[in-house]
Protein backbone atom coordinates (compact mmCIF):
# COMPACT_ATOMS: atom_id res chain seq x y z
CA UNK A 1 0.00 0.00 0.00
CA UNK A 2 1.26 3.24 -0.87
CA UNK A 3 2.55 5.77 1.87
CA UNK A 4 -0.57 8.72 2.86
CA UNK A 5 2.52 10.81 3.56
CA UNK A 6 5.96 10.72 2.05
CA UNK A 7 8.88 12.99 2.52
CA UNK A 8 11.75 12.20 -0.07
CA UNK A 9 15.14 13.86 0.26
CA UNK A 10 13.68 17.01 1.71
CA UNK A 11 15.60 19.76 2.34
CA UNK A 12 14.38 23.38 4.19
CA UNK A 13 16.41 26.42 3.83
CA UNK A 14 14.49 29.87 4.87
CA UNK A 15 15.32 32.34 2.45
CA UNK A 16 17.86 34.74 3.86
CA UNK A 17 19.52 31.40 6.25
CA UNK A 18 23.17 30.72 5.78
CA UNK A 19 22.15 27.22 7.39
CA UNK A 20 19.82 24.44 6.26
CA UNK A 21 16.48 24.26 9.19
CA UNK A 22 16.20 20.73 8.35
CA UNK A 23 18.51 18.72 5.86
CA UNK A 24 17.77 15.66 3.34
CA UNK A 25 14.95 13.99 5.44
CA UNK A 26 13.25 10.66 3.99
CA UNK A 27 10.03 9.10 6.13
CA UNK A 28 6.80 8.25 5.21
CA UNK A 29 3.45 7.38 6.92
CA UNK A 30 1.21 4.80 5.98
CA UNK A 31 -2.29 4.84 6.36
CA UNK A 32 -3.81 3.90 9.97
CA UNK A 33 -0.57 5.35 11.50
CA UNK A 34 -0.13 7.58 14.53
CA UNK A 35 3.28 9.62 14.17
CA UNK A 36 5.17 11.82 17.03
CA UNK A 37 7.30 13.99 15.87
CA UNK A 38 9.76 15.61 18.50
CA UNK A 39 12.71 17.66 18.47
CA UNK A 40 14.00 20.70 20.98
CA UNK A 41 13.00 24.22 20.11
CA UNK A 42 14.10 25.14 16.68
CA UNK A 43 14.81 22.04 15.41
CA UNK A 44 12.24 22.43 12.31
CA UNK A 45 9.14 20.41 13.54
CA UNK A 46 6.62 23.32 12.27
CA UNK A 47 8.83 23.47 9.66
CA UNK A 48 8.09 20.18 8.07
CA UNK A 49 4.55 19.94 8.54
CA UNK A 50 3.76 23.38 7.14
CA UNK A 51 6.64 21.63 4.09
CA UNK A 52 3.88 19.23 4.13
CA UNK A 53 1.14 21.66 2.33
CA UNK A 54 3.70 23.96 0.50
CA UNK A 55 3.78 26.84 2.67
CA UNK A 56 6.98 27.04 3.09
CA UNK A 57 10.00 26.09 0.17
CA UNK A 58 11.78 22.91 0.06
CA UNK A 59 14.24 21.04 -2.07
CA UNK A 60 13.53 16.98 -2.56
CA UNK A 61 9.72 15.93 -2.61
CA UNK A 62 6.87 15.43 -0.85
CA UNK A 63 3.80 13.65 -1.74
CA UNK A 64 0.10 13.35 0.15
CA UNK A 65 -2.02 10.54 -0.68
CA UNK A 66 0.22 9.95 -3.58
CA UNK A 67 0.07 13.78 -5.10
CA UNK A 68 3.17 15.47 -5.33
CA UNK A 69 3.28 18.50 -3.07
CA UNK A 70 4.06 21.24 -5.93
CA UNK A 71 2.38 24.04 -7.58
CA UNK A 72 0.02 22.43 -9.94
CA UNK A 73 -1.18 19.72 -7.33
CA UNK A 74 -0.53 21.67 -4.39
CA UNK A 75 -4.49 21.83 -3.63
CA UNK A 76 -5.42 18.72 -4.02
CA UNK A 77 -3.11 17.76 -1.68
CA UNK A 78 -4.08 20.37 0.33
CA UNK A 79 -7.76 19.00 0.44
CA UNK A 80 -6.53 15.54 1.51
CA UNK A 81 -5.21 17.05 4.97
CA UNK A 82 -6.55 18.26 7.83
CA UNK A 83 -3.67 21.03 9.72
CA UNK A 84 -3.73 22.48 12.84
CA UNK A 85 -1.62 25.59 13.41
CA UNK A 86 0.01 26.26 16.60
CA UNK A 87 -1.57 29.10 17.75
CA UNK A 88 -5.01 28.01 17.52
CA UNK A 89 -6.78 31.71 16.60
CA UNK A 90 -5.13 32.11 13.25
CA UNK A 91 -6.84 29.65 11.32
CA UNK A 92 -10.14 30.34 13.32
CA UNK A 93 -11.70 32.64 10.02
CA UNK A 94 -15.59 33.02 11.24
CA UNK A 95 -17.28 35.06 14.11
CA UNK A 96 -19.10 32.01 14.95
CA UNK A 97 -17.67 28.62 15.83
CA UNK A 98 -20.21 26.46 14.26
CA UNK A 99 -19.79 28.41 10.77
CA UNK A 100 -15.91 27.84 11.33
CA UNK A 101 -16.20 23.98 11.92
CA UNK A 102 -18.39 23.51 8.96
CA UNK A 103 -16.61 25.52 6.39
CA UNK A 104 -14.39 22.38 5.20
CA UNK A 105 -17.42 20.48 4.39
CA UNK A 106 -19.26 23.16 3.13
CA UNK A 107 -16.47 24.10 0.57
CA UNK A 108 -16.60 20.41 -1.12
CA UNK A 109 -20.10 21.03 -1.77
CA UNK A 110 -21.68 19.16 1.30
CA UNK A 111 -25.28 20.84 2.09
CA UNK A 112 -25.12 23.48 4.61
CA UNK A 113 -27.66 21.73 7.07
CA UNK A 114 -25.48 18.75 6.75
CA UNK A 115 -22.48 20.36 7.17
CA UNK A 116 -23.70 21.87 10.48
CA UNK A 117 -24.64 18.36 11.48
CA UNK A 118 -21.46 16.91 11.02
CA UNK A 119 -19.72 19.92 12.48
CA UNK A 120 -22.20 19.45 15.64
CA UNK A 121 -20.87 15.75 16.49
CA UNK A 122 -17.17 17.04 15.59
CA UNK A 123 -17.27 19.24 18.44
CA UNK A 124 -19.40 17.06 20.49
CA UNK A 125 -16.17 14.55 20.10
CA UNK A 126 -13.85 17.11 21.85
CA UNK A 127 -16.77 17.99 24.34
CA UNK A 128 -16.92 21.30 23.09
CA UNK A 129 -20.45 21.32 21.70
CA UNK A 130 -21.69 23.83 23.59
CA UNK A 131 -19.74 26.27 22.37
CA UNK A 132 -20.98 26.07 18.82
CA UNK A 133 -23.23 29.52 18.76
CA UNK A 134 -20.47 31.28 20.48
CA UNK A 135 -17.81 33.34 19.27
CA UNK A 136 -14.10 32.37 19.33
CA UNK A 137 -13.66 35.65 20.93
CA UNK A 138 -15.42 34.62 24.20
CA UNK A 139 -13.00 31.46 24.54
CA UNK A 140 -10.39 30.25 26.14
CA UNK A 141 -7.34 29.46 24.87
CA UNK A 142 -7.80 25.48 25.08
CA UNK A 143 -11.39 25.90 23.75
CA UNK A 144 -10.10 27.53 20.62
CA UNK A 145 -7.47 25.20 20.56
CA UNK A 146 -10.43 22.46 20.35
CA UNK A 147 -12.55 24.55 17.83
CA UNK A 148 -9.47 24.24 15.37
CA UNK A 149 -9.35 20.71 15.72
CA UNK A 150 -12.47 20.43 14.76
CA UNK A 151 -12.30 22.03 11.96
CA UNK A 152 -9.54 19.93 10.89
CA UNK A 153 -11.08 16.26 12.03
CA UNK A 154 -14.49 17.43 10.47
CA UNK A 155 -13.56 16.80 6.77
CA UNK A 156 -12.00 12.92 7.48
CA UNK A 157 -8.46 13.84 5.40
CA UNK A 158 -6.62 11.69 4.44
CA UNK A 159 -3.58 12.84 6.92
CA UNK A 160 -3.68 15.37 10.13
CA UNK A 161 -0.23 17.03 10.61
CA UNK A 162 -0.98 18.58 14.47
CA UNK A 163 1.48 21.41 15.71
CA UNK A 164 1.49 20.73 19.56
CA UNK A 165 -2.04 19.66 19.80
CA UNK A 166 -2.05 19.03 23.45
CA UNK A 167 -0.52 22.69 24.22
CA UNK A 168 -3.86 24.32 25.79
CA UNK A 169 -5.57 21.62 27.16
CA UNK A 170 -6.14 20.69 30.81
CA UNK A 171 -5.04 17.01 31.47
CA UNK A 172 -9.05 15.58 30.85
CA UNK A 173 -8.75 17.60 27.65
CA UNK A 174 -5.28 15.80 26.56
CA UNK A 175 -6.97 12.63 27.33
CA UNK A 176 -9.99 13.15 25.32
CA UNK A 177 -8.14 14.66 22.54
CA UNK A 178 -5.58 11.29 22.40
CA UNK A 179 -8.81 9.28 22.45
CA UNK A 180 -10.17 10.95 20.00
CA UNK A 181 -7.35 10.67 17.70
CA UNK A 182 -6.70 6.93 17.84
CA UNK A 183 -10.29 6.21 16.96
CA UNK A 184 -10.21 8.46 13.91
CA UNK A 185 -9.65 7.16 10.52
CA UNK A 186 -7.03 9.51 9.00
CA UNK A 187 -3.64 9.15 9.65
CA UNK A 188 -1.74 11.42 11.93
CA UNK A 189 1.70 13.44 12.40
CA UNK A 190 1.74 14.78 15.31
CA UNK A 191 4.64 17.52 16.33
CA UNK A 192 5.18 18.02 20.14
CA UNK A 193 7.14 18.21 23.03
CA UNK A 194 4.14 16.23 25.15
CA UNK A 195 5.82 12.91 25.49
CA UNK A 196 3.22 11.75 27.60
CA UNK A 197 0.40 12.74 25.54
CA UNK A 198 2.27 11.40 22.30
CA UNK A 199 2.74 8.27 23.86
CA UNK A 200 -1.12 7.26 24.31
CA UNK A 201 -1.66 8.49 21.30
CA UNK A 202 1.25 7.25 19.02
CA UNK A 203 2.76 4.29 17.82
CA UNK A 204 5.99 5.67 16.19
CA UNK A 205 8.46 8.15 17.63
CA UNK A 206 10.42 10.24 15.40
CA UNK A 207 13.04 12.85 16.56
CA UNK A 208 14.36 15.96 14.73
CA UNK A 209 17.77 16.09 16.55
CA UNK A 210 21.21 17.51 15.37
CA UNK A 211 19.04 18.40 11.60
CA UNK A 212 18.22 14.65 11.42
CA UNK A 213 15.45 12.35 11.66
CA UNK A 214 16.12 9.32 13.75
CA UNK A 215 12.87 7.01 14.44
CA UNK A 216 12.32 5.10 17.46
CA UNK A 217 9.70 2.85 18.69
CA UNK A 218 9.54 3.46 22.18
CA UNK A 219 8.74 7.03 23.52
CA UNK A 220 11.08 6.69 26.39
CA UNK A 221 13.98 6.04 24.23
CA UNK A 222 12.46 9.02 21.69
CA UNK A 223 12.39 10.81 25.02
CA UNK A 224 16.29 9.91 26.08
CA UNK A 225 17.39 10.94 22.43
CA UNK A 226 15.91 14.56 23.07
CA UNK A 227 17.90 14.45 26.24
CA UNK A 228 20.93 13.28 25.10
CA UNK A 229 21.12 10.64 27.33
CA UNK A 230 21.99 8.00 24.63
CA UNK A 231 23.19 6.16 27.29
CA UNK A 232 19.67 5.08 28.82
CA UNK A 233 18.32 4.13 25.70
CA UNK A 234 16.87 0.59 25.62
CA UNK A 235 18.07 0.20 22.42
CA UNK A 236 22.24 1.08 22.73
CA UNK A 237 22.09 2.96 19.48
CA UNK A 238 20.56 5.59 17.71
CA UNK A 239 18.48 3.72 14.61
CA UNK A 240 18.83 5.81 11.79
CA UNK B 1 -9.89 42.62 24.90
CA UNK B 2 -13.13 41.97 27.09
CA UNK B 3 -14.43 45.22 26.83
CA UNK B 4 -13.97 45.72 22.99
CA UNK B 5 -15.48 42.39 22.58
CA UNK B 6 -18.29 44.05 25.23
CA UNK B 7 -19.94 45.73 22.37
CA UNK B 8 -21.35 43.56 19.91
CA UNK B 9 -24.69 42.68 21.03
CA UNK B 10 -24.85 44.50 24.71
CA UNK B 11 -28.20 46.01 24.16
CA UNK B 12 -31.13 44.71 26.18
CA UNK B 13 -33.60 46.80 23.91
CA UNK B 14 -36.68 45.51 21.36
CA UNK B 15 -34.33 46.28 18.75
CA UNK B 16 -32.56 42.88 19.10
CA UNK B 17 -35.49 40.47 18.76
CA UNK B 18 -35.55 41.43 14.86
CA UNK B 19 -33.71 39.91 12.56
CA UNK B 20 -29.52 40.29 11.96
CA UNK B 21 -30.30 41.59 8.30
CA UNK B 22 -33.32 44.04 9.37
CA UNK B 23 -31.17 45.31 12.15
CA UNK B 24 -28.19 46.16 9.71
CA UNK B 25 -29.96 46.95 7.18
CA UNK B 26 -32.21 49.56 9.52
CA UNK B 27 -28.93 51.26 10.85
CA UNK B 28 -27.05 51.85 7.54
CA UNK B 29 -30.38 53.35 6.24
CA UNK B 30 -30.64 55.83 9.72
CA UNK B 31 -27.13 56.25 9.09
CA UNK B 32 -27.11 57.18 5.65
CA UNK B 33 -30.56 59.45 6.80
CA UNK B 34 -28.20 60.97 8.81
CA UNK B 35 -25.57 62.22 7.12
CA UNK B 36 -28.22 63.74 4.58
CA UNK B 37 -30.29 65.98 6.81
CA UNK B 38 -29.77 69.69 6.56
CA UNK B 39 -28.26 70.86 9.60
CA UNK B 40 -29.25 74.97 8.37
CA UNK B 41 -32.21 75.01 10.38
CA UNK B 42 -33.27 74.11 13.69
CA UNK B 43 -35.46 72.18 12.47
CA UNK B 44 -33.08 69.65 10.95
CA UNK B 45 -30.63 69.57 13.55
CA UNK B 46 -34.04 68.29 15.87
CA UNK B 47 -34.74 65.82 13.36
CA UNK B 48 -31.31 64.28 13.36
CA UNK B 49 -30.48 64.21 16.86
CA UNK B 50 -34.37 62.86 17.64
CA UNK B 51 -33.37 60.08 15.15
CA UNK B 52 -30.27 59.24 16.72
CA UNK B 53 -32.10 59.40 20.80
CA UNK B 54 -34.51 57.05 19.24
CA UNK B 55 -32.10 54.19 17.79
CA UNK B 56 -30.17 54.42 21.05
CA UNK B 57 -32.79 53.94 23.23
CA UNK B 58 -34.58 51.06 21.17
CA UNK B 59 -30.97 49.66 21.09
CA UNK B 60 -30.98 50.08 25.41
CA UNK B 61 -27.26 49.94 25.24
CA UNK B 62 -25.87 49.86 28.94
CA UNK B 63 -25.12 53.23 30.41
CA UNK B 64 -21.21 52.90 30.76
CA UNK B 65 -20.99 52.02 27.12
CA UNK B 66 -23.02 55.19 26.28
CA UNK B 67 -20.71 57.15 28.29
CA UNK B 68 -17.63 55.31 26.24
CA UNK B 69 -19.35 56.25 23.20
CA UNK B 70 -19.62 59.86 24.49
CA UNK B 71 -16.39 60.11 25.60
CA UNK B 72 -15.03 58.54 22.23
CA UNK B 73 -17.34 61.23 19.91
CA UNK B 74 -15.79 64.34 22.00
CA UNK B 75 -12.36 62.69 21.04
CA UNK B 76 -13.02 62.35 17.95
CA UNK B 77 -15.25 65.21 16.64
CA UNK B 78 -14.53 67.99 19.33
CA UNK B 79 -11.28 69.16 17.40
CA UNK B 80 -13.80 70.32 14.31
CA UNK B 81 -14.73 73.27 16.51
CA UNK B 82 -10.74 74.10 17.21
CA UNK B 83 -10.85 74.66 13.46
CA UNK B 84 -13.53 77.42 13.90
CA UNK B 85 -11.35 80.39 12.46
CA UNK B 86 -10.66 78.62 9.31
CA UNK B 87 -14.06 77.57 8.17
CA UNK B 88 -15.65 78.47 5.21
CA UNK B 89 -19.38 79.28 4.92
CA UNK B 90 -20.58 78.68 1.31
CA UNK B 91 -17.93 80.80 -1.01
CA UNK B 92 -17.23 83.51 1.62
CA UNK B 93 -14.47 83.17 3.42
CA UNK B 94 -14.98 86.44 5.58
CA UNK B 95 -18.31 84.81 7.45
CA UNK B 96 -19.36 85.94 10.90
CA UNK B 97 -17.55 83.93 13.68
CA UNK B 98 -20.88 82.91 14.74
CA UNK B 99 -21.67 81.07 11.14
CA UNK B 100 -18.49 79.14 11.33
CA UNK B 101 -18.85 77.93 14.56
CA UNK B 102 -22.17 76.83 13.58
CA UNK B 103 -20.74 74.96 10.24
CA UNK B 104 -18.05 73.55 12.33
CA UNK B 105 -20.39 72.36 14.84
CA UNK B 106 -22.52 70.53 12.31
CA UNK B 107 -19.87 68.58 11.21
CA UNK B 108 -19.01 67.63 14.60
CA UNK B 109 -22.74 67.22 15.60
CA UNK B 110 -23.68 65.05 12.79
CA UNK B 111 -20.40 62.95 13.18
CA UNK B 112 -21.75 62.14 16.45
CA UNK B 113 -25.52 61.01 15.37
CA UNK B 114 -23.67 58.78 12.99
CA UNK B 115 -21.31 57.35 15.72
CA UNK B 116 -24.08 56.95 18.32
CA UNK B 117 -26.26 55.15 15.51
CA UNK B 118 -23.05 52.85 14.40
CA UNK B 119 -22.90 52.19 18.11
CA UNK B 120 -26.44 51.07 18.90
CA UNK B 121 -26.74 48.74 15.77
CA UNK B 122 -23.38 47.39 16.79
CA UNK B 123 -24.97 46.55 20.29
CA UNK B 124 -28.02 44.82 18.95
CA UNK B 125 -25.49 42.29 17.40
CA UNK B 126 -23.37 39.44 18.27
CA UNK B 127 -20.88 39.15 16.64
CA UNK B 128 -22.08 35.49 15.65
CA UNK B 129 -24.94 37.58 14.14
CA UNK B 130 -23.13 39.72 11.43
CA UNK B 131 -21.99 37.09 8.62
CA UNK B 132 -25.64 35.64 9.35
CA UNK B 133 -27.48 39.12 8.90
CA UNK B 134 -25.03 39.80 5.71
CA UNK B 135 -25.60 37.12 4.09
CA UNK B 136 -29.74 37.99 4.17
CA UNK B 137 -28.91 41.09 2.52
CA UNK B 138 -28.90 41.46 -1.26
CA UNK B 139 -24.85 42.20 -1.86
CA UNK B 140 -22.35 40.24 -3.36
CA UNK B 141 -20.75 37.68 -1.46
CA UNK B 142 -17.31 38.50 -1.93
CA UNK B 143 -18.13 42.21 -0.21
CA UNK B 144 -19.63 39.84 2.40
CA UNK B 145 -16.79 37.77 3.23
CA UNK B 146 -14.55 40.79 2.93
CA UNK B 147 -16.90 42.20 5.41
CA UNK B 148 -16.48 39.35 8.01
CA UNK B 149 -13.18 39.24 8.07
CA UNK B 150 -12.51 42.80 8.57
CA UNK B 151 -14.27 42.02 11.55
CA UNK B 152 -12.72 39.06 12.24
CA UNK B 153 -9.38 40.13 12.09
CA UNK B 154 -10.35 43.58 13.65
CA UNK B 155 -10.91 41.21 16.88
CA UNK B 156 -7.85 39.24 16.69
CA UNK B 157 -6.03 42.50 16.16
CA UNK B 158 -7.14 44.09 18.84
CA UNK B 159 -6.95 41.19 21.37
CA UNK B 160 -3.57 40.93 20.06
CA UNK B 161 -3.07 44.73 21.12
CA UNK B 162 -4.86 44.83 24.57
CA UNK B 163 -2.14 41.75 25.29
CA UNK B 164 1.14 43.39 23.88
CA UNK B 165 -0.51 46.64 26.25
CA UNK B 166 -0.90 44.00 29.22
CA UNK B 167 2.52 43.10 29.35
CA UNK B 168 4.00 46.29 28.89
CA UNK B 169 1.66 47.38 32.24
CA UNK B 170 2.73 44.40 33.78
CA UNK B 171 6.46 45.03 33.18
CA UNK B 172 6.00 48.57 34.86
CA UNK B 173 6.02 50.66 31.64
CA UNK B 174 3.39 52.70 32.29
CA UNK B 175 5.13 55.01 34.42
CA UNK B 176 7.69 57.92 33.31
CA UNK B 177 10.74 56.20 34.44
CA UNK B 178 10.45 53.44 31.77
CA UNK B 179 8.84 55.75 29.34
CA UNK B 180 11.70 54.20 27.14
CA UNK B 181 9.39 50.62 26.83
CA UNK B 182 6.69 52.96 25.29
CA UNK B 183 8.63 53.92 21.99
CA UNK B 184 9.67 49.93 21.50
CA UNK B 185 5.37 49.30 21.36
CA UNK B 186 4.76 50.19 17.95
CA UNK B 187 7.94 48.40 17.00
CA UNK B 188 6.88 45.51 19.11
CA UNK B 189 3.06 45.54 17.44
CA UNK B 190 3.74 45.84 13.88
CA UNK B 191 6.30 43.16 13.96
CA UNK B 192 3.59 40.89 16.01
CA UNK B 193 0.45 42.20 13.59
CA UNK B 194 2.78 41.46 10.62
CA UNK B 195 3.50 37.83 11.97
CA UNK B 196 0.09 37.50 12.48
CA UNK B 197 -1.13 38.44 8.85
CA UNK B 198 0.95 36.06 7.54
CA UNK B 199 -0.06 33.25 9.83
CA UNK B 200 -3.54 34.05 8.84
CA UNK B 201 -2.61 34.19 5.81
CA UNK B 202 -1.33 30.51 5.71
CA UNK B 203 -4.10 29.08 7.42
CA UNK B 204 -6.76 30.74 4.76
CA UNK B 205 -4.43 29.23 2.01
CA UNK B 206 -4.17 25.43 3.58
CA UNK B 207 -8.30 25.63 4.48
CA UNK B 208 -8.76 27.25 0.67
CA UNK B 209 -10.48 30.03 2.31
CA UNK B 210 -13.24 31.86 -0.53
CA UNK B 211 -16.31 32.63 -1.43
CA UNK B 212 -18.24 29.54 -0.65
CA UNK B 213 -16.88 31.09 2.87
CA UNK B 214 -20.27 32.49 3.09
CA UNK B 215 -22.73 31.25 4.92
CA UNK B 216 -26.21 30.56 3.31
CA UNK B 217 -29.00 32.69 4.44
CA UNK B 218 -31.87 30.23 5.98
CA UNK B 219 -35.05 31.19 5.36
CA UNK B 220 -36.62 34.24 7.54
CA UNK B 221 -40.02 35.19 7.80
CA UNK B 222 -40.74 38.83 8.68
CA UNK B 223 -42.27 39.78 11.87
CA UNK B 224 -44.08 42.85 11.92
CA UNK B 225 -41.90 44.44 13.91
CA UNK B 226 -39.19 43.74 11.16
CA UNK B 227 -41.57 45.50 8.35
CA UNK B 228 -42.28 48.21 10.60
CA UNK B 229 -38.96 49.20 11.61
CA UNK B 230 -37.32 48.98 7.93
CA UNK B 231 -40.43 51.02 6.88
CA UNK B 232 -39.52 53.54 9.67
CA UNK B 233 -35.79 53.98 8.85
CA UNK B 234 -36.55 54.18 5.18
CA UNK B 235 -39.02 56.77 6.00
CA UNK B 236 -36.57 58.79 7.45
CA UNK B 237 -34.10 57.82 4.84
CA UNK B 238 -36.87 59.45 2.15
CA UNK B 239 -37.48 62.27 4.53
CA UNK B 240 -33.82 63.24 3.90
CA UNK B 241 -33.42 62.94 0.99
CA UNK B 242 -36.55 65.63 0.37
CA UNK B 243 -35.22 68.03 3.44
CA UNK B 244 -32.16 68.04 1.64
CA UNK B 245 -33.49 68.49 -2.31
CA UNK B 246 -35.58 71.25 -0.28
CA UNK B 247 -38.83 69.81 -1.19
CA UNK B 248 -39.86 69.46 2.52
CA UNK B 249 -39.32 72.17 4.94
Amino acid sequence: MNPVLEFKSVTIRYPGNSKNTVSNISFHVHHDERVALFGLNGSGKTTLLLAAVGLVPFTGSIFIDGIPVEKKSLQKARDRTGFLFNIPEDQILFPRVLDDVAYGLIRKGISPKVAHEKAMSALAALGVSDIAECSPFQLSHGQRQRIALAGALVTNPVVMLLDEPSSALDPHGKLSLADVLRSVASSIVIATHDVEFASRTCSRFLVLYENELREFHSCRDAEQCLLGNFSKMTQGEIPH
Amino acid sequence: MKDVFAYWGCGKGPLKSLHAHIRILSGILLGCGCLLIPLQSVTGIAFMIIIAICWCVLAAMPIKMLLRCAIASFILFFPFLLLTPWMTVGSSSVAPMIDRFAQAGAIALRSTCVLFIAASTIATLAIQDVHRGLACLPIPRTFVVLIVQLINQTMLLTEETFRIIGVLRLRGASGVRDIRVMFSFPIVWMVRMLFRAERTAAAMTVRGYGIEAVTTCENVKLTIADVLTILCASAVLVASILMRLRIII
